[in-house]
């Protein structure tokens, strides 16, 4: 068996057979390598019409239409969609807090299987993957590739991963969108524990850059709904200072600022027009992945 | 603050519990790691300062309510009478001052004497004690109780008339607390501060200091004081009752003089006011309106018709009642006076010289007075009939003798015998053999000038003045004295600083026989120098032996002294017991002669002692002073354990109240 074909705990081949008639589509024109399913900025030989233009010369006389010459006597180029294939970037992150879960699955392997999916059938559908695991540096980066041979070193990667560190998101997504040399559909996987106006910069840095930014916020409902009754000593996992605490005392604050959090990401993202998706991480991630990309259909737009 | 039970003090650590559970719980945590950091962090900064003040003050509230529950359970009293040990005490004396001004009334018609009956008998039973013994101005022995409910069952709190003197009641305390040796002893005098009973100038008030000082046990006094006085009141007091008989129209007409006072006190004490007084004479009433115009009255020589020859009777005026009713009656008794007769027998005439001085003199100026000197064989029977006292300065006589029987008989009646040392004991010219209802001589000492330390100044011949001053015995320096030995119990008036007696009296049935151990010679004493103390006594004796043998008599209440079997009470507007008819006001028919006995003028008195005086008084002796209110039914010594519980509860409410919301938020 080759490494292709391993099996991978993050794949279920169920899950992938049931995606696949669901395209992976890019919310804005792709500069592809090769033909693909995305919109291209540029015109192409594609079957569905564009535009007319007028004729200049150096135009290519083959796309001269004549019929229209012979009604209004004038030259016209007859232009077509261009369709192109997209480069998918992962930025996945690998912070100590990604290890927590209280659900049985820890939001980094929840990350991991929808890497895996999208990543699957986003080769499958001739589009380029990539991924960049950060956590208070970019810890590994996988430049994005469409054969399918690449896939195995993506499943590799993810296998190799382990939650360290802390979290450093900020410079390393300003790093990443620098980075980043041509449009591409990035897909953040992280549980964001930072302060929502911090990341505003990063994500117009990544929309000034003309990328298609999707978010997968991770959390895990214990963190959100904080259900733990009983004196603690919480260790932070990202090896900041212990904290003991009472939930019965602070309980209330507690998920008070986390409704404020959430909140003010939601806001933060839908005024920097991302793809924002709150997951927690004891929802099936099929039903995610469903969700994720239907929207996508249905918010695809032309040039 | 008191308790009645400090043993339960032992558990106090236990107010600690709340601290050491929370440190427990604490020590109890878990640990897990956690992601979301920042929300925890956040959490903690936005709730840190209220948490805190809300987590101390909770802990608080639990070792509060811990600790009011132990409080109530040692049971705490309100005042802080006996300090943290209240159940620790062996003896507890009580003094009650039972005199007439006691029984002044205040809040709902309650007297002071029943207010300190009250409070002092609910006191008694929340602070047990091992043993109760009462002292009051009544009874001459201190009287012993084991339990509360026997106190009360003694009726001691009943009022008399008779004066107190609370120097000589606190002495009899010291001394029983001498005599006893007791553990711990608590010590209450109940009294309205009434400055005649008080008697701050007393010098027996130093004395105390010292013996207080030197007891060995912790003594602790605690003032029970009702000093506050009757807002109005009136009192009446009888001058004189005398017979007088005139002519008028060839016809005799016997009418009674009577003079009286009448004393208002109060804000209204000047205004003009008619007061009916009804004036009973052998048994009629007549009510008279009298007009009074100012704080005092005086009214000499009221006329009442009296039965024609009739030489003696007796009376009563009586005011409307008030709050003070003690002093709303006087009674009187009215008789013709006769001629003293005073019997000196000596073989030293001049050494007996000062006796014969100070018993020719009369107090009054009126009543003729005569003393007769004989020598011991030439005593006749017939002398002795009607003298008022008969001084002895010559050897005792010998039992089987005939002035024995005399003088025997002469008592019997009545009579009053005063004995002095003889010259020929103090020369040792043989010590003679003879003695009198028991007692004799047993030899003359001299000695180095020394002063009598210790004598009755409640009653008796060495009592105070009637304005409260003491008489100067303390000054009475003695050279040599006679020792003297009884076969009988007698009391002790006066004695030495060795305790040998100064002056004893053996109390008879009716008369009384005093033993004086001092000549009034000057190379023995100063009796005769400084001659108030003998002339004092002089009189006194011979004013008691002149109320016996003349008829009617007035008297002034005090502690019983005599035997009142033939006492048969005439008239007397409280009923006390027979055993205190000398002690309560009225009119008593004693063998075929009556006798008025009212209360002492200085009964009459307003003055209280000022709080600076009892602080002199008491000064380095641990008093607690409870000044209370007449009629109060508020106890003197509260249990205020139902405080502490309420505490509790409401430190337990509070507690689930910060507790509440917190819970509310974990679910």
């Amino acid at each position: 068996m080759t490494a292709y074909h391993r099996h991978r705990r993050f794949l279920d081949p169920g899950v992938v057979a049931r995606l696949r008639s669901l395209p992976l589509c890019s919310r804005k024109p792709m500069l592809g390598s090769v033909s693909g399913m995305h919109v291209s900025p540029h015109r192409g030989a594609s079957v569905e019409f564009a535009e007319y233009r007028r004729y200049v010369a150096g135009d290519d006389l083959r796309r001269l239409d004549w019929r229209a010459f012979g009604r209004t006597d004038r030259f016209y180029i007859k232009e077509f969609e261009a369709d192109t294939n997209l480069r998918l970037v992962f930025i996945l992150d690998t912070s100590g807090s990604m290890a927590y879960g209280s659900t049985g699955l820890t939001k980094l392997q929840y990350a991991e299987r929808l890497v895996a999916t999208l990543a699957y059938l986003a080769v499958a559908q001739g589009d380029a993957v990539g991924l960049t695991c950060i956590a208070d540096r970019v810890i590994h980066q996988l430049p994005p590739r469409r054969h399918p041979g690449h896939l195995s070193l993506l499943f590799d990667m993810l296998e190799t991963l382990r939650p360290h560190g802390t979290t450093a998101l900020i410079k390393s997504l300003h790093e990443l969108a620098a980075t980043l040399r041509q449009r591409a559909l990035v897909i953040l996987l992280s549980d964001l524990f930072t302060e929502p106006e911090s990341l505003r910069s990063c994500m117009e840095h990544f929309r000034f850059c003309q990328h298609d930014v999707a978010v997968f916020h991770l959390l895990d409902p214990e963190e959100v709904d904080f259900t733990v009754n009983q004196p603690t000593r919480f260790l932070d996992l990202e090896g900041g200072e212990a904290v003991f605490s009472d939930p019965a005392e602070m309980g209330d604050r507690y998920r008070a600022a986390v409704r404020a959090y959430l909140d003010s990401m939601e806001t933060m993202m839908r005024e920097t027009a991302i793809d924002y998706h709150r997951v927690q991480v004891d929802q099936p991630y099929e039903q995610t992945l469903t969700r994720f990309l239907l929207q996508r259909v249905h918010r695809r737009r032309r040039r | 603050m008191s308790f009645l039970q400090p043993w339960m003090l032992y558990a106090s650590p236990l107010v600690a519990l709340p601290v050491l559970i929370h440190l427990v719980s604490r020590r109890r945590f878990q640990t897990r790691p956690w992601g979301a950091m920042m929300f925890l962090l956040q959490a903690e900064r936005l709730q840190r300062r209220m948490a805190k003040i809300r987590r101390w003050l909770i802990l608080a509230l639990r070792t509060l309510a811990v600790a009011a529950l132990l409080l109530a359970a040692c049971r705490p009293l309100a005042s802080n009478l006996l300090g943290w040990a209240a159940s620790s005490t062996d003896t507890t004396v009580l003094i009650i001052d039972r005199s007439p001004s006691m029984e002044a009334s205040g809040v709902g018609e309650r007297t002071k004497l029943a207010t300190a009956e009250f409070q002092l008998l609910d006191a008694l039973e929340k602070l047990p004690s091992r043993r109760y013994v009462v002292i009051d101005n009544v009874q001459s022995v201190p009287q012993e109780f084991d339990r509360v409910d026997d106190v009360r069952q003694a009726e001691i709190f009943r009022p008399v008339d008779a004066p107190a003197n609370i120097p000589q009641l606190v002495e009899q305390a010291v001394a029983y607390i001498r005599d006893h040796q007791p553990g711990t002893v608590e010590v209450w005098l109940c009294s309205d501060l009434q400055r005649s009973s008080w008697r701050p100038e007393d010098g027996l008030w130093n004395l105390l200091h010292q013996r207080i000082q030197q007891l060995r046990q912790r003594v602790r006094f605690h003032l029970l004081a009702y000093p506050d006085t009757p807002r109005t009141n009136r009192c009446v007091r009888v001058v004189a009752a005398k017979p007088h008989t005139e002519e008028d129209a060839g016809r005799k007409r016997t009418t009674l003089r009577l003079s009286f006072t009448i004393e208002r006190t109060g804000p209204a004490s000047s205004a003009p006011e008619t007061v009916p007084v009804k004036i009973t004479l052998d048994g009629a009433t007549t009510t008279v309106p009298v007009e009074l115009h100012g704080p005092r009255a005086e009214f000499h020589h009221h006329e009442l018709p009296l039965v024609a020859h009739a030489d003696a009777g007796w009376g009563s005026i009586t005011l409307p009642a008030d709050t003070q009713p003690a002093d709303d009656v006087s009674y009187f008794i009215y008789g013709t006076r006769q001629e003293r007769h005073v019997v000196l027998v000596t073989t030293d005439a001049k050494s007996s010289r000062p006796i014969e001085i100070a018993a020719s003199v009369t107090p009054d100026g009126e009543t003729a007075s005569e003393v007769l000197r004989v020598a011991p064989h030439t005593l006749q029977e017939q002398m002795l009939r009607d003298a008022a006292a008969v001084f002895w300065c010559a050897p005792l006589p010998q039992p089987e003798a005939a002035a024995s029987t005399w003088l025997n008989r002469y008592v019997e009646r009545g009579g009053q015998i005063v004995f002095f040392p003889s010259r020929q004991l103090i020369a040792a010219e043989g010590v003679p053999s003879g003695s009198f209802a028991g007692v004799t001589w047993q030899g003359w000492h001299d000695v180095e000038p020394v002063v009598a330390n210790h004598w009755r100044s409640d009653q008796d011949v060495l009592a105070a003045t009637e304005s409260g001053r003491g008489l100067p015995v303390g000054e009475v320096t003695v050279q040599g004295y006679a020792s003297m030995q009884s076969a009988q119990r007698w009391s002790v008036l006066a004695s030495l600083p060795n305790g040998a007696p100064l002056l004893a009296r053996l109390p008879r049935e009716r008369g009384n026989v005093y033993f004086w151990a001092v000549s009034p010679d000057p190379k023995h004493s100063n009796l005769a120098s400084d001659g108030v103390v003998l002339y004092v006594v002089v009189q006194r004796i011979i004013a008691q032996g002149y109320q016996a043998f003349h008829g009617a008599a007035q008297r002034e209440a005090r502690s019983p002294q005599v035997e009142v079997t033939n006492w048969r009470r005439v008239i007397s507007h409280r009923p006390g017991w027979s055993s205190e008819f000398e002690a309560t006001a009225g009119i008593y028919e004693v063998g075929s002669q009556l006798m008025a006995i009212n209360r002492p003028p200085g009964e009459d008195e307003i003055d209280r002692v000022s709080d600076d005086e009892i602080d002199r008084l008491f000064a380095d002796i641990p008093l607690t002073r409870l000044e209370q209110v007449t009629g109060s039914l508020g106890g003197v010594v509260r249990e205020v354990w139902r405080i502490f519980l309420g505490g509790m509860v409401a430190a337990l409410i509070l507690e689930a109240i910060l507790s509440l919301p917190a819970a509310r938020g974990n679910h």
